[in-house]
């Protein structure tokens, strides 16, 4: 066992290096404090923990970093806009390691009233509707890192949608995470608001690009008022070197709908949390997500669907593709509250595992309290089905094609709920890269 | 052997049923016909008792007694027969077993001995052949997997083996192909002698090339708008139900 | 009355089984502490290596705690007040009935388990364990015949210490869990049964578990080997007086299958659950584990879980032959303010092994029930497959249904498959049944007989019947 008393805890020394965000809001600063007397001397999760029993982060603790701000020319490519997506032209916001780009930032051809902006800015000018909702929801029992992000957050985005107005073309949010030499840290905060009858698409994409170590901590809360919509895609390209550990939570109001995709590809560590709240009746939230690992990765995804009230129904799809030595982790929770009744669930977790070293761990759960729902999940871990394998060879394709095809048609159907077509186009070559560098394709041909 | 008077119902607290009155004879085929939802299913489920309807007003006389107090079970063992419009599937309970034991409840009633499987499956086999059912389908749990058409059959099915003297029929015509069509009406005009009677809710005019009704009623709104001979479906299918409400009085009364 | 209420109504039905037995106790110091555990090993006359099992798993035992992480909920138990053994105070002679206690043998009687010779259940051998200890078994000869043996482990400890040396304990380490330790340290009787290579037990063999003394804690222990190419089919039974306190049932079972040998082994768990306050019941703690050692070799649970305040039970299958299967098939019926957190461990070793879990579990009044369930393939278990279903069924909004699954896998050529469901008693399947002429009551076990089909199928016949009767008499009464 390691003496505490002389070496000072992970949390506390990534404390230490950073200085107070300087918000002068006294709402912000006292958030920002509470949040750091929480993880104050405490002890990163062990393996023991339960909702930590896969994913051990024992490389992580050993890691030093400094804050990514203190980086003073992070390494941006000369064509770092290439990475926004048509789509998205018109509005964007770039961060640099966390670190807002006003530069590489646009915000045009916003309808009347739309907010898209540097949540540090906004947050700086007082704004109301951003003081009100920060904070909120993002809270989960016995979890360091979403206070940690909350204690030392400085940009972010702020994106906020008035009544009855809809953003037609996406709203781009661009991690760009540089190649240095130093390993950082950073913690980007996202805080979105949709007003009543809203509604708004928005990207969020985290890009690593070198095979550095450093850590990504982002913490993203929604809020959806009544009869709002929201589609939120999230890639995460990050360094296969880096950690990344993510907290999302949405809040939805009556009527509304949330629909959260979440494509997991880079990263050595990564940890995403997400949870949806469907706070009132007639409510719908999807959550799905695609993971495919290699090498010596290993995602772990944690997911709440929380039905509080009646008539609400909710849906999740969540695919794994594992390879070499990765790792795959889901642990899907659905909860039932005793006044949802007429609930209508559904949660699938499918994993393909192609090579024999990979791990595939899947723990859906299901905790119902209300009598008169239909819930059901399912969880397969798996091959790729031999009839259809050798239907293809059959006609004609080598085993490798055949392993090819079959593996990109087993991630398409999450690729193709995505409403953004070049996002689509980028996921299917990213597939498609990913299969044909496949070993465990090629040994079995 | 029925007669409802001013019967009035309702459902979480919207009125459906708004004075409801039918006199139905032993030996008779009544078809009620309305658009959807004028209440037509929820009538044949009110006579059969469903517990999510509440009668407001009025009276259901059976055979001289009021059906309104009565348990759906005790009335479906006096001969009270419906067919679903949707029938309900029930996994882990197979057929041929749930329509042993329903038969012998009725058994039970009437002071008769009650069949025990290999007798049953005897006395089955005809009534299959009545509604040419594969007998496969026995030995599944209750509806569970079917077609459309093949829930529709084995109510018809069930409905042979029961013998009910007063059979609601909800509907038991959508959905089905011609073919089906004419050996379900077959097997309901098999089925039909002098002393039993039908209720027949139907949307279309169709199965009435089959089955001959008696009487028509027309149901709009939870009010039976006019009643007529078997003609009065032939004009229907002719002018559409607009032309009913457009040429009755509310509150047309049905003989 | 609404279908709701009505349900509800029909799942309430006094405990039958509740009356208590007068006899005399030899009695014992409350608490455990090594002297406790010496004079257990006292009283046995435990060889050596008996004693020293016990005193190394109660060592182990004083550095455990509790475990918390299930989905239960009870105040923390104090095992200072636990008497740790407790027999009735007439001995019997392990061979005649003559001997036995005649308020004992008429408990047996009012149970339904008559052990008398005249008569005695057909086809069936019966081992009768009262509180800690084994009364009667019946049928003894004619298993000895066949080469079968079937008797207390007390006895098997003196008559056959190599087996018991051998098999003990290595499917449940002494220090596998605090329950497990528990009971090896204090463990006072159970059934032994050996089956030698070759056999096929030609009658089923079943114990039947007493619990009567109020203050007294039940901790048996039982050992089933299967040697190559054998056969058994194991049933246990039990039952508990009504008290208003709660009593401690801590068992162990241990399976042990050689080259295709097979263990089925079934339960009907009908303890007494406490009343609608949650005052009183059994704490059922239990660890059941079978190791299908050999190739080929094929264990199998069935459980029918009604009873006990608590019940924290997870029958588990270790694959470790090539080809073996494990099975796990349950039906857990949770009432009033009854918490279950019950289901199985398949771990797969061994090449092509394969298992099924089939777990159905009803939950009414303010109960809790839970599945909790691993299915780990390791790496070198190539070629294996695991398909589980969980289907819960919730009667009422004031209880709640809890699935946990962890599925693992370690390899390209195995499968996992998991599903569940969550349903309730339909108004309109109710309806339906009622408008074919069943009364609602029978509609009801109709339709919870139908849940479950697929896991009675798997019990004897003679068990069978008595399951769905007891889950009848569970979920149904007058309707009120
Ligand atoms: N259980 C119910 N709860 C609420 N509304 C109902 C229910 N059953 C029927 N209704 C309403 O009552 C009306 C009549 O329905 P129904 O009797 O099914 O019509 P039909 O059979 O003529 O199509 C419809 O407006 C329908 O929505
Ligand atoms: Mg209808």
């Amino acid at each position: 066992m390691t003496d505490i008393a002389k070496e000072t805890l992970f949390l506390d020394r990534l404390l230490d290096r950073f200085e107070a965000a300087g918000f002068v809001n006294g709402k912000v600063a006292e958030l920002q404090r509470e949040a750091a007397r929480e993880i104050t001397g405490k002890e990163l999760p062990t393996t023991r923990h339960e909702e930590w029993k896969y994913c051990s982060l024992k490389s992580l603790s050993k890691e030093n970093f400094v804050p990514a701000q203190n980086i003073a020319s992070p390494k941006v490519p000369a064509d770092a806009a290439g990475y926004i997506y048509p789509e998205a032209e018109h509005h964007h916001l770039a961060f640099i390691n966390g670190v807002y780009s006003e530069k590489l930032s646009k915000t045009d051809r916003l309808p009347e009233g739309v907010i898209v902006a540097n949540l540090a800015d906004v947050l700086a000018e007082g704004n109301e509707v951003a003081l009100k909702h920060l904070g909120k929801y993002a809270k989960w029992e016995d979890d360091p890192f979403a206070p940690f992000n909350t204690a030392i957050f400085r940009d972010g985005a702020f994106i906020y949608v008035p009544k009855a107005v809809k953003v037609a073309d996406p709203i781009q949010l661009l991690f760009i995470n540089t190649d240095e030499r130093e390993q950082y840290v950073m913690t980007p905060r996202c805080l979105i608001v949709g007003d009543r009858s809203s509604e708004m698409t928005v990207v969020e994409d985290h890009i690593g690009l070198g095979s550095n170590v450093y850590l990504n901590c982002p913490v993203s809360e929604i809020a959806l008022a009544e009869n709002s919509h929201m589609t939120h895609v999230k890639l995460q390209r990050d360094s296969k070197k880096a950690y990344h550990i993510s907290r999302l939570a949405a809040d939805i109001s009556r009527d509304s709908d949330y629909k959260s995709y979440a494509v997991q590809l880079g990263a050595h560590l990564s940890r995403s949390d997400v949870k949806a709240v469907l706070t009132d009746e007639n409510t719908h939230a999807t959550l799905d997500g695609l993971v495919m690992v290699n090498g010596d990765q290993l995602s772990d995804t944690h997911s709440v669907m929380d039905h509080t009230m009646p008539n609400c129904t909710s849906h999740q799809l969540h695919k794994c593709i594992i390879d070499g030595h990765g790792t795959s982790v889901f642990n899907g929770k659905i909860f039932v509250r005793q006044d949802a009744q007429k609930t209508d669930a559904f949660q699938e977790n499918r994993n393909l595992q192609l090579s024999n070293t990979g791990m595939a761990y899947a723990k859906p759960q299901l905790e119902i309290f209300a009598d008169d729902v239909s819930c059901s999940h399912g969880a397969t871990i798996g091959q790729l089905d031999k009839d259809e394998v050798f239907y293809l060879q059959t006609r004609g394709l080598r085993e490798n094609q055949t392993r090819e095809i079959l593996t990109y048609g087993f991630a398409l159907d999450v690729i193709e709920s995505i409403p953004v077509p070049s996002i689509r186009e980028r996921l299917s070559k990213e597939v498609e890269a990913y299969t044909h560098e496949s070993k465990s394709i090629q040994e079995l041909a | 052997m029925l007669t409802i008077k001013n019967l009035h119902a309702e459902v979480e607290g919207n009125e459906i049923l708004k004075g409801i009155n039918l006199e139905i004879k032993a030996g008779e085929v009544h078809a009620i016909m309305g658009p959807n939802g004028s209440g037509k299913s929820t009538l044949a489920k009110i006579i059969a008792g469903h517990p999510s309807y509440e009668v407001t007003q009025g009276e259901i006389i059976y055979e001289g007694e009021d059906l309104i107090e009565m348990e759906p079970d005790e009335r479906a063992r006096k001969g009270v027969f419906m067919a679903f419009q949707y029938p309900v599937e029930i996994p882990g309970v197979s057929n041929s077993m749930l329509m042993r034991e329903a038969y012998n409840e009725i058994q039970k009633e009437k002071g008769l001995d009650p069949l025990d499987p290999l007798e049953f499956e005897d006395y089955i086999i005809d009534k299959l052949n009545l509604v040419e059912m594969d007998q496969k389908l026995l030995d599944r749990n209750v509806n569970v997997g079917f077609s459309g058409g093949e829930k529709k059959r084995n109510e018809i099915l069930q409905m042979a083996v029961l013998k009910p003297k007063l059979a609601l029929l909800d509907e038991t015509d959508s959905g089905l192909d011609i073919d089906a069509l004419r050996i379900v009406s077959e097997g309901i005009n098999k089925l039909n002698t002098k002393d039993n009677a039908v209720m027949l809710v139907t949307h279309y005019q169709r199965i009435l090339n089959y089955i001959t009704p008696d009487f028509v009623h027309v149901l709009v709104n939870g009010r039976i708008h006019k009643s007529g001979g078997k003609e009065l479906a032939l004009e229907l299918e002719k002018h559409g139900y607009e032309w009913v409400t457009a040429n009755t009085e509310v509150n047309g009364e049905a003989k | 009355m609404s279908d709701t209420q009505t349900i509800e109504s029909l799942v309430k039905q006094p405990y039958k089984y509740g009356f208590k037995t007068n006899v005399e106790y030899d009695y014992f110091p409350k608490g455990l502490n090594e002297d406790i555990v010496n004079m257990i090993s006292d009283i046995k006359e435990d060889p050596d290596f008996m004693r020293e099992f016990r005193l190394k798993a109660y060592r182990h035992w004083t550095t455990m705690r509790d475990p918390l992480w299930a989905n239960i909920k009870y105040p923390r138990i104090n095992y200072d007040k636990i008497q740790f053994y407790s027999a009735p105070k007439k001995k019997p002679r392990l061979d005649s009935l003559d001997e036995v206690d005649p308020e004992i043998l008429e408990t047996y009687e009012k149970l339904g388990i008559p052990l008398s010779e005249q008569k005695m259940l057909a086809g069936v051998a019966v081992d009768a364990v009262f509180d800690s200890v084994s009364v009667a078994t019946t049928f003894k000869e004619k298993l000895a015949e066949a080469g079968v043996v079937f008797c207390s482990i007390s006895e098997a400890i003196k008559n056959y210490p190599d087996l018991v040396k051998k098999y003990m304990g290595s499917v449940v380490p002494y220090n596998d869990n605090f329950f497990a330790a528990m009971n090896s340290a204090v463990f006072s009787d159970g059934s032994f049964v050996y089956v030698p290579k070759g056999v096929v037990s030609p009658m089923e063999l079943s114990t039947y578990f007493r619990i009567n003394n109020e203050e007294s804690g039940q901790f048996e222990r039982t050992l089933i080997i299967a040697e190559e190419d054998s056969y058994v089919s194991y049933l246990e039974g039990c039952t508990a007086p009504m008290f208003s306190s709660n009593q401690l049932h801590a068992a162990v079972v241990e399976l042990i299958a050689l080259d295709r040998a097979q263990i089925k082994y079934s339960t009907v768990q009908n303890w007494y659950s406490g009343d609608e306050k949650g005052v009183g019941g059994i704490y059922n703690f239990v660890t059941k584990r079978g190791l299908c050692k050999g190739d080929y070799s094929k264990i199998s649970w069935t459980q029918v879980e009604t009873g006990s305040a608590i019940t924290w039970k997870y029958p588990s299958v270790i694959m470790k032959g090539d080809h073996s299967i494990g099975e796990f098939y349950s039906v857990a019926v949770t009432n009033d303010k009854m918490e279950a957190d019950t289901g199985t461990k398949m771990i797969h070793l061994g090449k092509n092994t394969n298992s099924t879990i089939i777990s159905k579990g009803i939950a009414a009044g303010n109960s809790q029930n839970s599945y909790r369930g691993l299915v780990k393939i390791s790496p070198k278990a190539a070629n294996s497959r695991n398909y589980s279903v969980c289907d819960s069924m919730l009667i009422g909004d004031r209880c709640g249904a809890h699935t946990f699954p962890y599925l693992e896998a370690g390899n390209n050529t195995s499968s996992v498959e998991h599903e569940a469901t969550t349903s309730k008693i339909g108004e309109d399947q109710i309806f339906y049944l009622q408008q074919r002429g069943l009364d609602e009551e029978d509609a009801v076990s109709l339709i919870i007989n139908g849940f479950c089909k697929e896991v009675f199928k798997e019990l004897p016949m003679e068990f069978a019947v008595e399951a769905i009767k007891l889950l009848g008499i569970k979920l149904e009464g007058s309707v009120g």
